[in-house]
């Protein structure tokens, strides 16, 4: 079951993979090869020869952990906040905030641009990381949720043994909610990893863009450089395959409740 | 913090760090972190911004153009910033957007020939009437259809970087040979296409194996009732009274014959030949499951790349009687000067020698092996006998069409679009599907005008 | 208070402004390159004469109908099965998560090719039972549909979260359901779906604002047109279309603003119908 499932989700990798590998005569044959023959690894050469591919590595990495850290870091305590302290207008904000998410991104990023652009910002890492210090509504809203599961007798109990307020969220909701915490850093890392459209819009000098930015190089007005864009595709997720690998144990390893009576 | 001690996270971040400095060399870090966390202030004064969509091979070809630009205009020097249109222009122009609404724009700025007049409608484009006189350019050193694409409202709003003769006419030889065509012989009327057409199109166990032409697939709804349009004798916009003309009975008639083949062999079947390959990777024709299309300049080099063995002939596009003999449009981009660019005079140069200049014209054929809208350019002489640019030589000397010139255009090819979908999927007849894109466009248009 | 004060700050400066500034350009004639000029309801009043929004609203509200459940069914079912400490299952993990990473032009063109009627897998899969299966993308009435079944297909994410919720279900309570002889299946009603309701909860509200927006994808597949016959022409892609193509970044705006209300009242309706069935171990209110 698991297998016959596992070979329709893998699919998709296996065919992207695989194009990769394929000559540009054979990349457009029809039905599609199932295994490349010949196999080539020219994709790959050029791919890599064609952009400045470890520097935008560089460039990627530097903005994803930035991204992540301020994310998870900005986010579990909002979400601390959200769920385990009561204060007035909790529940206002937190619909406010919700509801930041419903308005389609495009008809803010003109307005937002402009905040960027009188804050000097314009064509520098900031508008990419510094948000992420302030907060992201789905992953308050995804830490809130599990935060919620915690038993609040937990936080009475360690105040009564003198535990301010952010050492209960230091000391014990972060380690409780490790499996929620993985998942937003993945995620973020991932979507900071992927994004396209903020270091297009954002950047404006090709020594500063990203690889997913890079990756658009091989797609043109008048015709495309198929090969180069899977291989470089296959490059650009791998990493996050082997993240992701490294760290699934960490989704489930989570402090597992036994004990806590709820 | 607790979290951190699972050192998976810290040990990432650590290599990361090791990473960059082995990419840079510590020297280089801080420099590395100083440019990308603060803007400095001071930009070279010789250097000219642009902002280009020129993606794979072209991103190479266009910057080798640039090179060739700082060698023979020392001190001036280009700065080349790809400006991605997405995939399959899923972007959008929304980098130039969002950075001319701040004021942050480039020197210099590529524009699809349809939209120079709606950008410079809104106002994103500088006139270039006084440079062009200054540097004694004249309408007629351009094919008249690529400078009619670039003037709007009595003046010149852009210079043509590239004029694509739209479209030859390919035939697919050994497709011919296989239906017992002659394989020499393109059809040279509609007649004679339908005729071959039938010829080619083969079904094997109830599903399509070849067929002859899609002629809703060539490139884009929109671009394919323009083409047959024009084809058939049609008229799209009347500019003087500032109309929108699509319901004309030549235009029906082109939209009921393109669709025409869509009921005789069954829509989705036929749909299944190109379902999505358009743009991204495969094009039937390529591989021989299609005899017939409408041949873009680009795709010699491309065909060239992915379809090496593809044995072709190019032609002029049939026409039916009492339609236009020759027919062609001219596509293409162009380049101008966005509102508010900092360095117009350098920039002008390299418009003007890009687009207008004999050597600047040759060195864009010679690399981008794409026709200048400049006609007095020396590259015209090296490809007039070239087996296959030849044609589009012969195409682009006797091309008289543009997409209408009106700040509406994307929005009339969008609804052009949608007429050929109503019409091919049976839910409006060809006279209905375009009086209602005709009477929405006029709608759309006279907002516009009279908001102004 | 203090804990949030980053989401109130970044509320403020990055999203306040420019949602209030799109609220101002929705009554303004916009272009997106001249400034706006107030217009007061020109353009809603567009909006509801538009058959285009009406259509792609019913295009919208009808994906989200259908791959906002079998999403999560999907995700619940997944991450189910990838709960078992079955050797391996870290290679299963990675695999079930794989489509969630995989660049939208790469699987786009790998669905089409999915969906082809006739060259197309699924149909082949059909054929074997005799099933002449239907146009799918080439097909206006199938076309949604198989956007649908893509979608279950990228659950990844939602199929993590469920994945790191089942953590917190007690393991005593399934062993007490041991003991008292509840099936598998009665234990999953009974235990996992109320533990993880909040979870569900979740992924269902996220769902639906995702779907409200989706429209990337069926944007490439169908080269931006939304073919065939408007069929895919999702809400958020004409109002793409208007804010990027047509110059109408006021018209766009208004048309957000529509999309945010009517989101925030079917968020509101499944906050209020569901609060009995989400239960929160931790929240004793």
């Amino acid at each position: 079951m698991l297998i016959a499932l596992g070979a329709v989700f893998a699919a998709p990798f296996y065919w992207l993979v695989t194009t990769s590998f394929k000559t540009n005569a054979n990349i457009s044959r029809w039905p599609p090869q199932i295994i490349p023959d010949p196999w080539t690894a020219q994709h790959y050469i050029e791919g890599v020869t064609a952009l400045p591919f470890g520097l935008y590595l560089v460039n990627t990495l530097v903005i994803c952990v930035f991204a992540t850290l301020g994310t998870v870091l900005s986010c579990s305590l909002c979400a601390y906040g959200f769920s385990k302290l009561r204060w007035k207008g909790r529940t206002l904000l937190f619909w406010i905030m919700l509801s930041t998410m419903m308005l389609p991104y495009q008809v803010v990023m003109v307005p937002l641009f402009h905040v960027f652009s009188k804050l000097g910002w314009v064509d520098t890492y900031l508008p990419l990381i510094v948000p992420a210090f302030f907060g992201n509504a789905f992953f308050i809203f995804l830490l809130r949720q599990f935060f919620m599961t915690i038993p609040l007798s937990l936080n009475e109990a360690a105040k009564i043994d003198g535990c301010g307020e952010f050492q209960i969220y230091s000391q014990i909701m972060l380690p409780l909610a490790k499996p929620a915490i993985a998942t937003v850093g993945i995620f973020t890392f991932m979507g900071a990893w992927n994004d396209f459209l903020g270091p297009l819009i954002y950047l404006f000098d090709e020594s500063k863009y990203t690889l997913a930015l890079g990756l658009q190089m091989f797609l043109g007005q008048y015709g495309n450089y198929f090969g180069r864009l899977m291989a470089v595709s296959t490059l650009l997720i791998l990493p996050i395959i082997m993240l992701f690998f490294a760290t699934q144990k960490s989704f489930v390893e989570g402090i597992t409740m036994t004990g806590v009576k709820g | 913090m607790k979290f951190g001690q699972k050192s998976a996270p810290a040990l990432f971040i650590l290599f990361v760090g090791v990473g960059i400095i082995a990419v840079l060399g510590p020297g280089a870090v801080a420099d590395y972190f100083i440019t990308r966390l603060f803007v400095s202030s001071t930009l070279p004064s010789n250097e000219v911004v642009v902002w280009h969509p020129w993606g794979a091979q072209n991103k190479e070809q266009i910057e080798e153009l640039f090179r060739e630009f700082n060698r023979t205009h020392s001190p001036l020097k280009v700065k080349s910033v790809f400006a991605s249109n997405g995939a399959g222009g899923a972007g959008g122009s929304q980098k130039f957007f969002t950075s001319i609404a701040a004021g942050k724009t480039p020197d210099v700025i590529f524009v699809d020939s349809s939209q120079v007049a709606e950008w410079a409608f809104q106002g994103a484009l500088e006139p270039l009437d006084e440079r062009i006189a200054a540097a004694g350019i004249r309408m007629d050193d351009f094919f008249k259809p690529a400078w009619k694409s670039c003037a709007y409202d009595g003046r010149v709003w852009a210079l043509t970087y590239c004029a694509d003769p739209n479209f030859a006419f390919a035939w697919n030889k050994d497709v011919f040979a296989r239906a017992g065509l002659d394989p020499e012989q393109p059809p040279r009327s509609i007649d004679e296409l339908d005729r071959m057409n039938d010829r080619i199109t083969a079904s094997v166990n109830g599903k399509l194996r070849t067929l002859g032409l899609i002629p809703w697939g060539q490139f884009g709804g929109a671009n394919s009732i323009f083409t047959w349009g024009w084809v058939f004798g049609g008229d799209f916009y009347d500019e003087a009274n500032h109309r929108i003309t699509a319901n004309d009975p030549r235009i029906v008639r082109a939209l009921e014959w393109m669709c025409s083949y869509a009921s005789k062999y069954d829509i989705t079947r036929i749909n299944s030949l190109t379902a999505g390959f358009g743009s991204l990777d495969r094009n039937p024709f390529y591989i021989g499951e299609m005899g017939m299309t409408c041949f873009h300049i680009f795709q010699i080099s491309d065909a060239g790349m992915y379809a090496p063995k593809l044995n072709y002939g190019l032609a002029p596009i049939p026409y039916p009687q009492g339609g236009e003999p020759n027919s062609s449009w001219i596509g293409g981009w162009c380049m101008g000067l966005p509102k508010g660019s900092r360095r117009a005079e350098a920039g002008w140069e390299l418009i003007r020698w890009i687009c207008a200049d004999p050597e600047g014209t040759l060195a864009v054929g010679k690399i981008m092996s794409l026709f200048p809208g400049y006609r007095k350019s020396p590259y015209f002489d090296i490809v007039r006998n070239d087996p296959r640019y030849g044609i589009y030589v012969s195409i682009i000397d006797q091309s008289k069409h543009q997409r209408p010139v009106m700040p509406a255009v994307d929005y009339y090819m969008g609804a052009l679009d949608r007429a050929v979908q109503f019409v091919l999927y049976g839910q409006k007849n060809a006279k209905q599907a375009l009086d209602d894109a005709t009477f929405e466009t006029q709608r759309e248009l006279d907002f516009k005008l009279a908001g102004k | 208070m203090l804990f949030t004060s980053p989401v109130i700050v970044g509320l403020l400066l990055f999203t306040g402004y420019p949602i209030l500034a799109s609220l101002y350009y929705s009554f303004c004639n916009f272009p997106g390159l001249r400034p706006p000029v107030w217009i007061g309801m020109g353009n809603y009043l567009q909006l509801i004469k538009d058959p285009l929004v009406t259509k792609s609203l019913l295009n919208t509200a009808a994906y989200a109908a259908g791959s906002v459940p079998a999403g999560i069914a999907v995700a619940f079912v997944l991450a189910l099965l990838l709960n078992q400490p079955v050797r391996g299952i870290a290679v299963f993990r990675t695999i079930f998560y794989l489509p969630s990473i995989v660049p939208a032009v790469a699987s786009s063109v790998l669905w089409l090719w999915v969906f082809n009627p006739q060259y197309g897998l699924l149909n082949g899969v059909l054929g074997l039972f005799g099933i002449n299966g239907p146009g799918w993308m080439a097909d206006p009435v199938w076309a949604k549909p198989a956007l649908i079944i893509m979608s279950t297909w990228g659950v990844g994410g939602t199929m993590i979260i469920f994945l790191a919720g089942l953590q917190d279900v007690p393991r005593e309570m399934y062993e007490a359901a041991e003991i008292d002889g509840a099936s598998d299946l009665q234990q999953t009603a009974h235990i996992t779906l109320p533990f993880m309701s909040p979870h569900i909860f979740f992924a269902f509200i996220m769902g639906l604002i995702g779907a409200s927006q989706y429209f990337t994808q069926a944007y490439i597949m169908t080269g931006g047109a939304g073919s065939p016959a408007n069929s895919t022409l999702f809400f958020a892609m004409y109002l793409f279309q208007n804010a990027f193509h047509f110059f109408k970044m006021g018209y766009a705006c208004a048309m957000a603003w529509l999309l945010f209300l009517l989101t925030l009242i079917a968020t509101i309706v499944v906050f209020k119908s569901t609060a009995r069935y989400v239960y929160y171990r931790g929240d004793n209110q």
